[in-house]
């Protein structure tokens, strides 16, 4: 307890200190486009290891061995190809810094209230699937009830990002990065040395039978990197980056940490085999092998470098959802009472105020940032592509918001009524959207045919 | 594809990426990107 009464006000130190008031929403949210490469390539890494990943991905190794790498070589090949086609046009969108803003742009208003609809519902469900984290990791490690525990992380990831901005977050978000890389090499080799090195790691690797069929794994390929394409926060990052080229090279370098990560997970999970046997629920195999391996003091400080990296995502999801609320739908709407600084912090409160609430919908990390990815792929991905890419969007405006709103619906319904995993909704949802936008801009070229003969 | 292969895919796959953003970053010239 008293470690993390340490690092709580170590935090605040850091948020608190020096805070100037922002003078424009440019400078609260991207910090005036000054981002040099060890800034952004570090915030971008600090947001990017979150509870799915560190939790997630760990409990994946254990339950399939190297079938799990089904999930990470996808997941490279997104975030890479962002940085390779993606980055630099981002940042060079002057008017564009928010995947709203770039909708609203080629599209005109209403598809983008609807987009940005979209994007906040995905932003407070993530916000959500770390605030539960950072309840477990608070009851599990530090023995803080499990709701004061989410309300603690809540309390002072909020008070830092509104009152500071995206230059707080980054700031933290740098500590933070440290934190979480220091904290997991440790339970890394902690959990190699326990099981006797990385031989029997190999060896218990090779004793899973194969766990997925060709058409899952074809369906791990579209789900997990086509969604990078249409990251909020990479977009956010990118377009706060000094030059495109430092764009490119931060995006890159989250694809080298999140190899590292993999790493990291896959020795740890399959160490939890043999640390804990075969019955632990794969959520919970870091914490229990950090409750398991780790003496007292080095155990707080493991749990405090998880928790980093939940809070370093939740920050990050806060500020985008206040500046989606300010910036994308209030704008739209022609809401111009306050200013755009004061209602972006307004909505970041009222979006952990959502965030706290939905907790209790939802069951699971892992189910929650799912869903969360699934409804955003579903609905924003196809118009953001042809925004980015295409110099007839004019003719998509329809098509475009149709699109959207099947996809997001098609996911759902399809978490609502139950009908089947959710890690598969992304994929009906991408076909809904897709076929519809493809019907409507043929019944719009046959229209426009009939017009003109 | 399955066992190790799987790894020894992954890590090829880590250089291939990073050789091509290398070379697009540094090597070659900044080609012009459209911007708004």
């Amino acid at each position: 307890m008293i470690s993390l009464s340490l690092y709580f006000a170590f935090l605040s130190f850091v948020g608190l200190w020096k805070i100037k008031k922002a003078g424009n929403f440019e400078e609260y949210f991207l910090s005036n486009r000054k981002l040099g490469l060890f800034e952004t390539s570090l915030t971008l890494a600090s947001t990017w290891v979150d509870a799915a990943i560190v939790l997630g991905f760990a409990g994946y190794c254990y339950s399939f061995g190297y079938e799990a790498l089904w999930i990470a070589i996808p997941t490279s090949m997104g975030v890479y190809t962002f940085s390779i086609f993606f980055s630099k046009r981002v940042n060079l969108k002057k008017n564009g810094f928010t995947v709203g803003e770039v909708i609203r742009n080629a599209y005109g208003e209403r598809v983008s209230i609807i987009s940005s609809l979209f994007i906040l519902l995905y932003s407070i469900a993530l916000i959500a699937a770390n605030l539960m984290a950072g309840g477990y990791i608070m009851e599990s490690i530090f023995k803080v009830p499990f709701t004061y525990g989410i309300l603690l992380t809540l309390a002072f990831t909020l008070s830092y990002t509104v009152l500071g901005g995206f230059k707080k977050v980054v700031e933290t978000d740098v500590i933070q990065f440290f934190l979480i890389i220091i904290g997991l090499i440790i339970v890394f080799f902690f959990s190699i040395k326990a099981v006797g090195g990385w031989s029997k790691v190999r060896e218990i690797a090779l004793t899973y039978p194969r766990a997925f069929s060709k058409w899952e794994i074809v369906s791990f390929f579209i789900a997990f990197s086509i969604p990078f394409w249409a990251d909020p926060s990479f977009y956010q990052r990118c377009s706060a980056a000094r030059s495109p080229k430092v764009a490119s090279l931060g995006i890159a370098f989250v694809g080298l940490v999140d190899s590292i990560m993999t790493f990291i997970s896959f020795g740890i999970g399959l160490a939890g085999i043999c640390i804990l046997g075969t019955t632990i629920t794969p959520d919970s195999v870091l914490p229990s092998v950090i409750d398991a391996l780790l003496p007292k003091v080095l155990k707080e400080f493991v749990g405090i470098a998880i928790l980093s990296a939940v809070m370093s995502t939740a920050d990050s999801y806060l500020l985008i959802a206040g500046g989606v609320i300010a910036h994308d739908i209030l704008r739209s709407l022609k809401v111009r009472y306050l200013d755009e600084v004061k209602i972006a912090k307004m909505g970041a409160i009222i979006s952990a105020f959502l965030s706290f609430l939905s907790i209790s919908i939802f069951t699971d990390i892992i189910d929650t940032a799912l869903f969360a990815f699934s409804l955003f792929v579903s609905s924003s991905f196809i118009p953001l592509v042809i925004a980015l890419l295409s110099s007839r969007k004019h003719d998509f405006e329809t098509p475009s918001m149709i699109g959207m709103l099947a996809g997001g619906a098609t996911v759902v319904i399809w978490k609502l009524w139950g009908l089947g995993d959710t890690s598969i909704s992304v994929l009906y949802g991408l076909a809904v959207s897709g076929v519809v936008w493809l019907l409507l801009l043929i019944v719009q070229k046959v229209k426009f045919l009939k017009t003109k003969n | 594809m399955v066992g190790e292969n799987l790894l020894v895919f992954y890590i090829l796959e880590q250089i291939f990426f990073w050789v091509i953003v290398i070379v697009l970053n540094f090597l070659i010239e900044e080609r012009s990107v459209k911007g708004d």
